[in-house]
């Protein structure tokens, strides 16, 4: 039972926190002490311009890139220095979507869904069965979708089973690379209620990578702004008085002030 | 099974089950056949209670299995519902009750035998439709063979130059290496049989025939069809799921005459002279090997050599070598075009086009011994 990974954190301690973190390529600095903490429950928004490190950012946090120097803990272990079993302990509470949904294509979205179940527990195939139906069910999937190989989706379908495997698990922290990019605007909504309706049922913490204005405003209780190698953490509504050019831009652009109104 | 995770109780009226502990997806794997084979034998009692105020974390998994054993209750005709839940775990039931659990339904298993007649149908299917297909990209690709010669300015030269480097230039060690070993293997062969009757000279024959006729241009084809067969399937599969393909298309450029002509045109020019290569190679392996089992000179050698062959035996292996080409070429291109899908499927086609034109290329081989043999040559 000690290793299980557990759902339930003590509210005070981060469950994502990183200090100082400095990562480089070569000689071009990408972070220079970029601070961040996130709370359970939280859905952090990552935003920022092309090249400022955004995906740099989330791979470094995954542990796909070692950064330079800082730490960084999730769920209160270093993930870089932990020893090997509680890195996997972390591995198996985090739900990754990557950006273009990264199914294995030679395995059906039923055993795409699985793979990370395999890892972790011995399952019986009616048992398989009913987690396979119920998470195409709750990325709202129909369940033939469950025999079909990932070429045969579509985009938006494709993004969906990505979340799916991603949730696979019960992750604690789900981490999200534009979720909603290259999604039609309905399509495109409706993963933002999906995304709120789960929040709302199964409380995980989301740390999303998005350009996505609408997703900001209505999903994200934080918003991040990589700018200047620095991080800069507020709610909608601070940020939107920061001073900033390139955030002023942002919040004051032709295509905000269509989505948040004409009042500021 | 290390800790009980669900205990039962029994009442005047009631069965009341207490599902205690973790009910997540890692702990009840292992739970789940004992709980599926959890049967209540007092039928009187058709009132059961799960009370789930014992439950100290629970995910969907558990959700699924607790609803999963509510609904197999039920089944058996007993009447089931959730008492003392917490606001969590009351409301992970919930957003789990609300979804499908059975897969069956969307997946209707057919018939062993319905199965193979349908798969047996397919792949007959497949397999004309292939040959049917590879015949018209064979015709599609002498139509613009043909026109490229006519329009020069559409022939992708320095494309052409980058092949030719890659197929002919860069193969030379790998095809002169096994090249110069058969000639070893062969007359190694040759010398132990033949100085049974005395006539160990024969080797030289046997080696200049051999090499010159067959094994060089053999040897050499399915060394090109391994290596740069496979190479075509590869990169041109990969730019098709890239839709490098299709982006050329659009731009009115035909990926017949950017990507298959040069390869083609590259492969015929080179395997020639690869072949060329390999039968001096071979005959020097054959050389060396008969100097050291005979103590034949080399001068002896190539006077031997002299009497055994005419041109028309050093021609007719050569004169083979382009159509040989020409088939690695178009089915490595082929393939190359049939990739579709996934990064499996490269791997699918570059196997087949290996097998392919390996199968085609000794079909060939025995096409042209028959042809040779009716013409006395």
């Amino acid at each position: 039972m000690t290793h299980s990974p557990s759902l339930s954190h003590n509210p005070e301690k981060p469950v994502i926190d990183i200090k100082n973190l400095v990562t480089n390529f070569g000689s071009t600095l990408i972070h220079e002490n970029l601070n961040l903490t996130v709370f359970k429950g939280e859905i952090i928004g990552i935003i920022g311009g092309s090249g400022s490190g955004k995906s740099v950012l989330l791979r470094t946090i995954l542990g796909l890139k070692l950064p330079q120097s800082g730490s960084i803990r999730l769920l209160g272990k270093d993930i870089y220095h932990a020893p090997e079993s509680a890195q996997e302990h972390v591995d198996k509470s985090c739900g990754v979507l990557f950006q273009n949904g990264a199914l294995y294509t030679s395995l059906t979205v039923r055993e795409n869904i699985l793979v990370p179940l395999k890892e972790v527990t011995q399952i019986y195939p009616p048992f398989a069965d009913s987690i396979v139906a119920l998470k195409l069910g709750m990325v709202g999937l129909p369940l033939d979708t469950a025999l079909k190989y990932p070429s045969e989706l579509s985009g938006g379908m494709t993004k969906r089973v990505g979340l799916a495997r991603a949730l696979a698990l019960d992750p604690s922290i789900l981490f999200l690379d534009e979720p909603t990019s290259g999604l039609d605007p309905i399509s495109a909504e409706a993963f933002d209620t999906l995304l709120k309706k789960l929040h709302a049922h199964l409380g995980f913490t989301v740390f999303m990578i998005t350009h996505d204005l609408d997703t900001i405003k209505s999903v994200c209780t934080r918003i991040g702004v990589l700018l200047h190698k620095k991080l800069f953490l507020g709610t909608f509504e601070e940020l939107k008085k920061m001073e900033d050019p390139w955030i002023h831009d942002y919040f004051h652009g032709n295509r905000a002030r269509k989505i948040f109104g004409k009042g500021f | 099974m290390s800790a009980p995770f669900l205990s039962i109780q029994k009442d005047r009226s009631e069965t009341v089950l207490f599902p205690k502990g973790e009910w997540c997806l890692w702990t009840l794997g292992k739970h789940y056949q004992t709980l599926q084979s959890i049967t209540l034998e007092d039928r009187k009692l058709r009132k059961v209670i799960i009370d789930l105020s014992e439950i100290l974390k629970i995910d969907t998994g558990g959700a699924v299995l607790l609803l999963s054993l509510k609904k197999r209750l039920e089944g058996q005709k007993f009447s089931v519902r959730f008492e003392n839940g917490s606001d969590e775990t009351l409301q992970i039931l919930n957003l789990v009750h609300h979804y499908p659990l059975n897969l069956e339904e969307a997946s209707k298993k057919s018939s062993a035998f319905r199965s193979f007649v349908l798969r047996l149908g397919e792949s007959t299917v497949n397999l004309l439709s292939l040959t049917l297909q590879l015949t018209s990209f064979f015709g599609e690709v002498i139509v613009t063979l043909l026109q490229s010669l006519r329009r020069r300015s559409s022939f992708r030269l320095i494309s052409f130059c980058s092949h030719l480097q890659d197929v002919g230039v860069n193969a030379l060690p790998i095809v002169g290496l096994i090249s110069f070993l058969i000639g070893v293997v062969l007359a190694y062969q040759g010398v132990t049989q033949l100085k049974r009757f005395g006539t160990e000279i024969f080797t030289v024959n046997l080696l200049a025939l051999g090499i010159l006729r067959e094994v060089g241009i053999l040897i050499t084809a399915i060394v090109v069809a391994g290596r740069s067969g496979s190479a075509f399937t590869a990169q041109i599969g990969t730019m098709v799921l890239n839709e490098e393909v299709d982006a050329m298309q659009t731009m009115g450029l035909d990926p017949v005459n950017v990507l298959v002509i040069p390869r083609i045109m590259a492969l015929m020019i080179a395997l020639p002279l690869l072949t060329f290569f390999s039968d001096i190679v071979g005959l020097l392996g054959g050389a060396f090997m008969t100097h050291t089992l005979m103590d034949l000179s080399y001068v002896q050698f190539i006077e031997q050599l002299k009497l055994a062959i005419t041109p028309t035996t050093f021609w007719v292996g050569m004169v083979k070598s382009p159509f040989f080409a020409f088939l690695i070429g178009l089915v490595g291109c082929f393939e190359g075009l049939q990739v579709s899908g996934s990064a499996e499927s490269i791997g699918q086609h570059t196997t087949k086009s290996v097998v392919e034109s390996i199968f085609l290329v000794i079909v060939a081989d025995a096409a042209f011994s028959i042809l040779f043999s009716y013409l006395g040559i």
